[in-house]
């Protein structure tokens, strides 16, 4: 069996899944996303399952679509990272397979999207449809901060930035839960607290070990199987003393997660690589 | 029957539409996406099937999929509007479906999609994988240039640009073809006669109907069947090895062409969006 890793550098999380998948006896063949040439006629990357860790979300999503057109089984899959790697396309699934998430506004206009955040109430929240690491999103409190950040998408951004994704901002206690879900089951979670709203640990927020509640498990699960399952990192809220599901993300890092957990977050992904290939 | 048109501005081929819908007696409710919000939990747009108009792909696809997920059939279905905006999907699907396109390879940096090229052979073609059909294709003949357009894509491209999609160059005598496809019917084929690669009509070109063959009907149809089915412009060229299909897009100019070949293209385009919902099914 050969298996295969894409990715664009080799960084903490890769190291990780390196050590992971030598203690089980696997080497994984580098499929650097810089190098590969894909053509649509022929089988040129031959493996039995790739596991994909690219930075570039366009890079992941192309060759994911390539690699499963070729029917070879990926971890995740093209559906996950279309969909995870959309939050409009993840706010349908989700609402769709009836997972509790925070209200959700779509316009398209910077006309129609400032009646969308008035309808909403401030603070609302507008996120790029497609992005990470928390960047560009941004909490608006009133219509003068609407009226700027409006005109800015519209004059700055491109093209992406004219589907304007509106979310009911979420009080939460000054920290938000994230849970990693591998192959159906809720294998652990982290408190992320911040002074900031913002609480992603690669913006500073610090991470904590938070116990797997039964509601935890059922939220996460559901939302990993809403968005196609595979491996996924779960963003959820406490809203009003109940969970809801903020979103989910398919090219998740882990590094700031196993030590407080004590979960061995690599080698529970590399065990599942190993059963999607002998599957 | 209640038949919803999402459009930015009404032009003549909306307008087709609208008249071609009332003289069927459907009722249209105009719903202008520049006004719209969608508020996502719950379904609040009353019609039985929506054609989609915008000018913007990403608002068509927004707009499609929140519909589709409502229950509501459209036309075109979002996963089907997304396999003709995007080259590669659009030429995974013709792959995989036994439709004949040129050699397609794609990479992800200046210096992998260069040995792309190297492979295929000069003359390529490079498209952005997404983006309006008609910009910034260019028709690369040695390495010289490619180094230039690469440079250019990759310090003043946005990301997208950074997905390089190279095709092989087929060299078409004189014409393209440009057939419209309704469901499972090619309704109207043009020939477009040119001097000029890319925008044949804009530069000039002749444009003259063009005999429906059945080996032409029959290709266009399979195309867009590929990719999901409903309405589609499909863009043919002939060569010695048969019909090969270069890109699927909108059907536009639906007067022009009508007037042309002698087909009311908006009308058979109701009588689909009708059969649609009668199917109980996504267009």
């Amino acid at each position: 069996m050969k298996f295969g890793m894409l990715l664009s550098i080799v960084t903490k999380e890769q190291k990780l899944l390196f050590d992971a998948a030598a203690r089980r006896g696997i080497t994984f063949e580098r499929l650097d996303d810089r190098e590969i040439i894909f053509d649509l006629e022929s089988d040129r990357y031959q493996c039995s399952v790739v596991l994909e860790r690219c930075i570039n979300h366009s890079r992941a999503l192309y060759a994911l679509k390539l690699l499963n057109g070729r029917g070879i089984k990926t971890v995740n899959t093209y559906e996950v990272a279309r969909v995870c790697g959309n939050k409009f396309l993840t706010t349908m699934a989700l609402l769709e397979n009836g997972v509790p998430t925070p209200k959700v506004r779509i316009a398209f206009t910077a006309e129609s999207a400032l009646d969308a955040i008035e309808e909403m109430g401030y603070p609302a929240v507008v996120k790029p449809a497609i992005g990470s690491w928390g960047r560009l999103i941004a909490r608006i409190d009133d219509r003068n901060a609407a009226e700027s950040l409006l005109e800015h998408k519209e004059t700055l951004g491109s093209y992406h930035h004219s589907v304007f994704y509106i979310q009911e901002y979420v009080r939460k206690p000054g920290r938000d839960i994230r849970s990693f879900v591998v192959d159906g089951e809720t294998i652990c979670a982290i408190y992320r607290t911040s002074e900031h709203w913002k609480t992603n640990t690669a913006r500073g927020g610090k991470a904590s070990k938070c116990e797997v509640t039964d509601e935890i498990a059922d939220a996460s699960n559901r939302a990993a199987a809403a968005v196609g399952g595979g491996v996924v990192a779960i963003d959820l809220f406490e809203m009003d003393g109940r969970i809801v599901v903020n979103e989910v993300n398919y090219t998740m890092e882990f590094r700031n997660s196993i030590e407080p957990t004590g979960v061995d977050i690599p080698g529970k992904i590399v065990d599942y690589l190993i059963r999607v290939a002998e599957s | 029957m209640r038949v919803g048109i999402v459009y930015s501005r009404v032009r003549t081929d909306e307008k087709l539409l609208i008249d071609a819908a009332s003289r069927q007696g459907l009722t249209v409710v105009p719903i202008d996406n520049t006004q719209l919000v969608f508020r996502l939990e719950h379904r609040h747009i009353d019609v039985d099937v929506a054609i989609e108009r915008s000018v913007d792909h990403h608002r068509a696809v927004y707009a499609l999929t929140t519909l589709g997920s409502w229950g509501i059939p459209t036309v075109n279905r979002a996963s089907v509007v997304e396999n003709y905006a995007n080259r590669l999907l659009a030429s995974m699907a013709l792959e995989q479906h036994g439709v004949t396109i040129p050699p397609v390879r794609v990479a992800f940096t200046p210096e992998s999609a260069l040995k792309a090229m190297q492979e295929l052979g000069y003359p390529v073609v490079m498209k952005p994988v997404e983006g309006p059909k008609e910009q910034l294709i260019s028709r690369i003949q040695d390495k010289y240039t490619a180094e230039t357009v690469l440079e250019h894509k990759r310090i003043l491209g946005t990301y997208h640009h950074s997905i390089f999609y190279i095709q092989k160059h087929i060299e078409a005598p004189g014409h393209d073809i440009r057939a419209y496809v309704v469901g499972n019917e090619t309704v109207a084929a043009l020939s477009v006669q040119t001097h000029h690669w890319i925008r044949p009509v804009e530069e000039g070109g002749l444009v003259q109907p063009y005999p429906v063959s059945p080996e032409l009907g029959e290709m266009a149809v399979r195309a867009v069947a590929a990719l999901g089915g409903g309405v589609a412009a499909v863009d043919m060229i002939l060569t010695r090895d048969g019909w090969h299909v270069v890109e699927i897009g909108d059907a536009r100019d639906l007067g022009e062409v009508s007037r042309l070949c002698g087909v009311d293209i908006a009308e058979k385009i109701i009588d689909y969006v009708r059969d649609t919902v009668n199917a109980g099914g996504g267009g």
